[in-house]
């Protein structure tokens, strides 16, 4: 957008990239949601609720993940207790993973967007 | 008789350019002492959210910029006379507020893509990869530990573009808001609150910093009437939203 | 009021919208998202076509109201199609 004296502020907004294709398909991911939608056909409420549940346990099983790797990182845990606590969260990925599937979720869609919290994770 | 309503601005304002709005329908104002309304009437039953539906809007709010800076309205706000006669009297003190606060300005916006290779380079556990074997559960958690730490670093690079954009344009600026999502490849999307003397220190400014970081895209738009600086009421509600 | 039912806004599938219109979608990111809002509102989805209510104290009644709205649109698109043929 060029401003002079013999341009003055055009009212009508100007895009300016050299990367449309690229910011077209990012803008189209971003805006295809309408903001707190919510699905009233039987089989979407089921899928509604499941994704809420699933994004829940999801958030907490990536802080759980991540106080594993504080702990094992921290000396405090016996081989033999690392071994078993990545066991059981191996268990619980796949576990997640199979529902997450048996949903037809995408993993974008356990997406919990908290603002300024949200970047812990 | 329903009204749409496109913005706000103090009563003294002249009607927009767009002489039109919704509908093909007259835009006009609905004034309760120093604040109006433009709007126009809405018979229709529905408003189908369309190309020329929303550029509508934008055209008609888009039109008050070459004489004041309005206070935007969301698309899709339609109200009784009444109610938006109420909405103006409750609010006065806060509407005029940020009508001062964006007087003589226009919102500029800027977003960034993290180009395909920044992506690439993050390590991410292939769980086919944790087999069968004694150390299975050792060798999953390693494997996260490593990953844990790629995404910090990500977190960080996306964390210093943004203090490094702000840094760049934080001096031709009244206000930002700005959203950085890491995780994303559209990283960063910034609203700029910029003084019109300011557009052309902004420009430069927003040059600059393209051509300082050639790995990193840009789109930048404007400029819009301030939509990102309007809201009074729901501050809360935008900053939590589940997807 | 006559009806607690305030206003329906119908969305077109975005997919419809031209694909490369990047205009338009910088556009939405600004007049949807953004701006004052005066009414808290919900947006449901019913067959793929979403609506926007404007008013939460509508849920209940709403849910009739939107097919209504639905079968009126698809039959105006019907008796528009056989028009132009």
């Amino acid at each position: 957008m060029k401003l002079s004296p013999e341009n003055p502020l055009s009212v009508e907004p100007e895009i300016d990239t050299s990367h449309a294709e690229e910011f077209v398909e990012e803008l189209r991911r971003v805006t295809d949601s309408l903001p707190s939608r919510i699905n009233i056909d039987a089989e979407s409420v089921e899928q509604g609720l499941a994704k809420l549940v699933l994004t829940l346990i999801e958030f907490i099983r990536r802080l759980l993940e991540k106080q594993a790797v504080r702990r094992m990182e921290g000396g405090d845990l016996s081989p033999e207790q690392i071994e078993e606590l990545g066991l059981a969260l191996m268990k619980l990925e796949a576990k997640l993973q199979e529902l997450k599937t048996q949903f037809g979720l995408a993993d974008e869609e356990l997406n919990l967007d908290l603002g300024p919290i949200g970047r812990l994770i | 008789m329903k009204l749409y309503a496109y913005c706000i601005t103090r009563t003294a304002t002249q009607p927009p350019s767009a002489a039109t709005g919704m509908f093909d329908r007259k835009t006009y104002p609905i004034t309760a002492g120093e604040l109006s309304a433009f709007v126009s009437d809405v018979a229709e039953e529905a408003i189908v959210i369309d190309k020329q539906s929303v550029l509508t809007h934008q055209k008609v709010v888009g039109s008050l910029l070459d004489q004041t800076t309005p206070l935007p309205f969301r698309f899709g706000t339609v109200v009784g006379e009444a109610e938006l006669k109420s909405y103006l009297e409750s609010r006065r003190q806060a509407l005029l507020e940020k009508l001062v606060l964006v007087d003589g300005c226009v919102e500029m916006s800027i977003k960034i893509i993290w180009p395909k290779s920044a992506l690439e380079t993050r390590a991410k556990t292939d769980l086919a990869d944790s087999l069968a074997g004694t150390q299975a559960g050792t060798e999953f958690l390693r494997k996260k530990a490593a990953e844990l730490a790629g995404n910090e670093q990500v977190v960080q690079q996306a964390d210093d573009i943004a203090a490094w954009l702000e840094l760049r344009l934080g001096s031709t600026v009244r206000d930002i808001r700005m959203s950085v999502n890491p995780s994303q490849r559209l990283v960063l999307a910034g609203d700029w609150l910029v003084p019109r003397v300011a557009l052309e220190a902004y420009q430069s400014a927003v040059d600059a910093a393209r051509s300082e970081r050639p790995d990193l895209h840009f789109l930048s738009s404007g400029p819009w009437a301030p939509y990102s600086f309007a809201n009074i009421d729901l501050e809360f509600k935008s900053q939590f939203r589940v997807s | 009021m006559s009806s607690p039912f305030e206003q329906v806004l119908i969305s077109s599938d975005v997919e419809q919208l031209e694909e490369a219109d990047l205009s338009l979608l910088e556009t939405l990111d600004h007049v949807l998202n953004k701006g004052l809002v005066i009414a808290g509102e919900i947006t449901i989805s019913v067959a793929d076509v979403d609506l926007i209510f404007l008013g939460l104290n509508v849920l209940v009644s709403s849910v009739e109201k939107a097919n209504e709205v639905v079968r009126a649109r698809a039959a105006r698109q019907l008796e528009k199609e056989s028009s132009n043929r």
